[in-house]
């Protein structure tokens, strides 16, 4: 044994200064990742509302394929595979503005996008065949229904799966370390590395996760009260 | 890369995937199935003492990512008990099994929450004893109910299992890893790596629709 914790050493620079860097950078990725999976999962998902069946097939296999990959499979292609694709002066370019991050920020957001897919394509199957018609047969053409019917009810329907996601994004955000992006979990390891302090690194981490998880559940709770709809039963994200 | 170069290269990886992620998988299910169990109930218990810190473990692990776990485990956990090494294999499947425990407990519990309470009444009525209740006619009903969930979320664990590779487990990501270092093919190495994982997960999880279809029909009243 012999171990004798002691906080103050988190207190110590640089470790300080490493734990906010690093829980800097959790925020940013998952924010940016969270915002850009949302806007192109519901995009894509609004796909399988398509009348042409092509497209309807596109928002399927989108789902499919970034759902059954690995995230850091998706992570380390998007890493090492990606710029060997582009000509030689894009890579270049992401090569200087460090691809670590984009490519973290990249596989996250596609990631998160066909979870948030899914979800819309189910969501679309709750709002029913029989609010459409009457939408149709009130006089409205087919994209004034799904503008000002279908789309509205839908965002309201998916806010809890998407609060799921949002809490998700953050856990996810953890893996960029596996390509060497700064963030909360691999200061964690350098913090453990350099001093041997795991049990005080690995506690400051896992309280970060802790209230990061916290913060959205509440601000996602007040979301949820807000938009409901009323009478219709929704399920939690228990 | 040579078509011989190529199969050698597919199959380290798909024995790295069955050596290690599939062994891996399947001994964190069929652990943390038990102990999930266990943990729905106490959650359940009307006895703070156990309902409460059941609770906080479950919702620390569910909001803490999987590599944190396993620092917990590989780093952390040895240092308490005196310095010992523990295998890395053996520290990732702690972390997955006390991970996914976490998980497989909500859905238990939302399964035992959605019988309806006239049968555990009816069962007692008949003179069976409250363990027998639970162990003959409630948990049966319960996982029955959640059994496509339970699939899907060992899909997502077989899939977190890649994540043993950043605390040194010699697994398929790390495999696939190695073997780009020597032979300096990442397109073909990556695309093999995510074929792979793709062709197996889509398998399963279509088999689990099927299942989840079945399921839906046969729920009991």
């Amino acid at each position: 044994m012999g171990y004798e914790v002691q906080w103050s050493v988190l207190w110590d620079q640089p470790y300080r200064d490493w734990i906010l860097e690093g829980l800097y950078l959790t925020i940013e990725i998952s924010l940016i990742a969270w915002f850009f999976g949302l806007a192109i999962g519901i995009l894509v998902g609004m796909l399988s509302e398509s009348p042409r069946k092509p497209l309807v097939a596109v928002s399927a296999c989108y789902v499919e394929v970034f759902r059954n990959i690995p995230l850091l499979v998706q992570l380390f292609f998007a890493y090492f595979v990606l710029p060997l694709l582009l000509p030689l002066h894009l890579r270049r370019y992401l090569y200087e503005i460090g691809w670590e991050w984009g490519s973290a920020v990249l596989t996250l957001s596609v990631y998160t996008s066909a979870k948030v897919t899914g979800h819309v394509r189910s969501g679309l199957n709750a709002v029913g065949h029989g609010l459409r018609q009457a939408a149709l047969s009130t006089g409205l053409t087919w994209w004034q229904m799904e503008r000002w019917i279908v789309v509205p009810l839908l965002l309201r329907i998916i806010v809890p799966n998407i609060t799921t996601e949002f809490l998700t994004v953050f856990k996810g955000s953890s893996l960029a370390m596996a390509v060497g992006v700064m963030e909360t979990t691999y200061m964690t390891q350098r913090i453990g590395f350099q001093s041997f302090r795991w049990i005080e690194a690995n506690t400051v981490g896992t309280v970060v996760y802790l209230l990061l998880a916290w913060a959205v559940a509440i601000l996602m709770g007040f979301v949820e009260r807000k938009v409901r709809v009323p009478g219709l039963l929704q399920s939690g994200h228990a | 890369m040579t078509p011989s170069q190529l199969l050698d290269n597919l199959l380290s990886l798909i024995l790295a995937l069955l050596r290690y992620n599939v062994v891996l998988t399947a001994l964190a299910i069929v652990l943390a199935f038990p102990i999930a169990s266990l943990l729905a109930l106490g959650r359940l218990s009307r006895y703070r003492l156990i309902c409460y810190p059941i609770a906080a473990y479950i919702n620390l692990l569910r909001s803490s990512p999987l590599l944190m776990v396993m620092f917990w485990t590989y780093y952390t956990f040895p240092m308490l008990v005196g310095g010992a090494n523990l295998n890395v294999f053996y520290a990732a499947l702690l972390a997955l099994t006390a991970f996914e425990a976490a998980y497989f407990a909500e859905f238990i519990r939302t399964g035992i929450q959605s019988i309806h309470r006239d049968q555990r009444l009816a069962a007692l009525a008949t003179g069976l004893k409250p363990w027998q209740v639970f162990l003959y006619v409630i948990w049966p009903q319960a996982v029955h109910r959640m059994i496509p969930s339970l699939l899907t979320q060992s899909i997502i664990a077989f899939q977190d299992s890649t994540l043993a590779s950043i605390i040194g487990l010699r697994e398929v990501a790390q495999t696939t890893t190695i073997i780009n270092s020597v032979q300096v093919k990442p397109i073909w190495m990556y695309s093999i790596l995510a074929g792979l994982y793709l062709v197996l997960c889509l398998t399963l999880s279509q088999g689990v629709r099927r299942i989840e279809r079945r399921t839906a029909k046969l729920l009991p009243v």
